[in-house]
């Protein structure tokens, strides 16, 4: 046989042994779903998860380094590292109330230091640099993305077991994100100066239905209100799907973006379950996509052209692959009970997120603190929402 | 034995095989050797907290490469150098019973 015939029999084989292996490989990565995510009880790799969150915030050397690692990129991580955190708590509290002796002082520890450090240092701690370089709008100068935030981890802990120094807190929030959002035509608070993120806007929502549960007020008539603006104003035409960004004015800066819309599904849950699940499944349709068994998620629909930024995370070109999308698909997967696509993501995160199990914890290298705090938050939403719902309902 | 391996033609069941087992090596090597950690590089963080650190960061990007490589290629390759090898044998399978009926031939000939 001379080369030629080597070669042209070598590429046949190795195309043959490709169309063989290719389709297969996701079955080598195939995880049980239930040990990921179940409904009922604590499924055993968030347990590992928790494991490491909580060993980082019971040592403070672990925890600064982590933290460090992550404010080197985006303060925000740091924050909402803490916020899923402290949601994830919740939820595994009402999962298991025999564990919420453990947890409820994590919360409580995660929800002062987080406070203090406001008190310190100002919202700006918590902002990317580029917050301090504009003027905010609305007077005075607030960030929705940290009252937002700050609000839902003060209601998830009292849905919990209620803490009475925490209502007045929680009150003093509400009334500050109203007072901002009521500045603006369209409802709508800053984050950044003269940035109106969706997905802060779907968390203060989601506040005003915890804080309605709980201390009996009613702001159904604004959410209305916001939601009728919203469906009219800053719905992307081609896909359905909530704008990711605008100004105060309503002037779209980010069309849908996948870092946004899996959190906005799933905060609209308790706000307005069919808008919810019609988002979700305009999401799915325009973003979720799969290769070889794996499941990921575009940042933009195709209809969409935006640029990779600190949100959508390193995006890989042709396959169009956000790694920031990818991680809170999760989020809005679970939320909807959508297992099949959690049993593609699951795979896609085991083959490319680097799972690291060792001494009962796990955790997953290619990610961060923030990114594994949303992937616990993921394997252990729901009795928060539906516990929101229940005393609604009462 | 390793001066063979490595000098075996790319396109041959060992010329594979050695090139699938001199990938797994690496990688097994940069996982033991903690390389893992690196990956953090694919959601924007830097491994050891400094943005600058460009070698903790080709680190990462070696190390996922690799295993990306070990995880779809090599099992490419060795399926490959299995299917060169069945095509061989067919091949020498059939150029022998091509002889034997030469042999055959020949032989009913001179027996005629």
């Amino acid at each position: 046989m001379n080369r030629w015939q080597r070669t042209a029999w070598g590429l046949a084989a190795l195309g043959i042994a490709a169309v063989i292996w290719l389709p297969c490989v996701h079955f080598f990565f195939h995880q049980d779903l239930d040990a990921h995510f179940r409904t009922t009880g604590i499924p055993p790799r968030a347990d590992e998860l928790l494991a490491r969150h909580l060993r980082l915030w019971l040592d403070p050397q672990a925890r600064a380094v982590e933290i460090q690692k992550m404010r080197a990129s985006n303060a925000e991580w740091d924050f909402m590292g803490r916020t899923f955190l402290v949601l994830s708590l919740a939820n595994m509290s009402l999962r298991a109330p025999g564990r919420a002796a453990v947890y409820l002082p994590v919360m409580d520890t995660i929800i002062a230091e987080t406070l203090r450090l406001e008190r310190e240092q100002g919202m700006y701690v918590f902002l990317m640099n580029y917050a301090r370089r504009g003027h905010f709008v609305g007077k005075p100068a607030r960030s929705l993305f940290v009252d937002g935030a700050i609000a839902l981890m003060l209601a998830a802990r009292r849905l919990v077991t209620e803490r009475e120094d925490y209502r007045p807190l929680l009150h003093e929030r509400i009334a500050a994100m109203i007072a901002a959002m009521r500045q603006s035509k369209m409802l709508l608070a800053e984050s950044y100066p003269d940035e109106c993120w969706m997905f802060d806007q779907a968390t203060a929502l989601a506040v005003l239905r915890a804080a309605d549960a709980l201390d009996g007020t009613d702001h159904r008539a604004f959410v209305r209100e916001w939601l009728a603006t919203a469906r009219q104003k800053l719905l992307h035409p081609a896909t359905g799907l909530l704008c990711a960004s605008s100004s105060t004015a309503g002037i779209v800066g980010d069309g849908p973006e996948g870092s946004t819309i899996w959190w906005v599904a799933h905060a609209l849950q308790v706000v307005d379950r069919s808008f919810a699940a019609d988002q979700y499944a305009r999401a799915k349709h325009e973003l979720a996509r799969e290769v070889c068994g794996f499941g990921f998620a575009r940042e933009w629909p195709t209809s969409w052209q935006g640029a990779v930024d600190i949100d959508s995370g390193p995006v890989i070109p042709g396959l169009q692959l956000s790694t920031g999308s990818s991680g809170l698909a999760f989020v809005g997967a679970s939320a909807f009970g959508d297992r099949e696509y959690l049993q593609k993501l699951l795979a896609a995160v085991y083959v490319g997120g680097f799972p690291v199990r060792r001494r009962g914890e796990l955790k997953f290298c290619a990610s961060n603190q923030v990114g594994d705090a949303v992937l616990l938050y993921a394997m252990t939403l729901g009795p928060l929402w539906q516990e929101i719902e229940r005393r609604a309902a009462q | 034995m390793i001066r063979r391996l490595w000098h075996a033609p790319l396109f041959s069941s060992v010329g594979l095989l050695s090139r699938a087992g001199l990938l797994t090596m690496t990688y097994i090597g940069l996982h033991l050797a903690g390389w893992r950690e690196y990956t953090s590089i694919l959601c924007g963080t830097a491994p050891t907290g400094n943005l600058s650190d460009r070698p903790a960061q080709v680190c990462g990007l070696i190390y996922v490469g690799l295993h990306f490589t070990v995880v779809f290629g090599v099992p490419i390759l060795v399926l490959a150098a299995g299917l060169l090898a069945l095509a061989a044998r067919g091949r020498k399978g059939k150029s022998r019973s091509a002889s034997d009926n030469g042999w055959k031939r020949k032989d009913a000939t001179s027996w005629r």
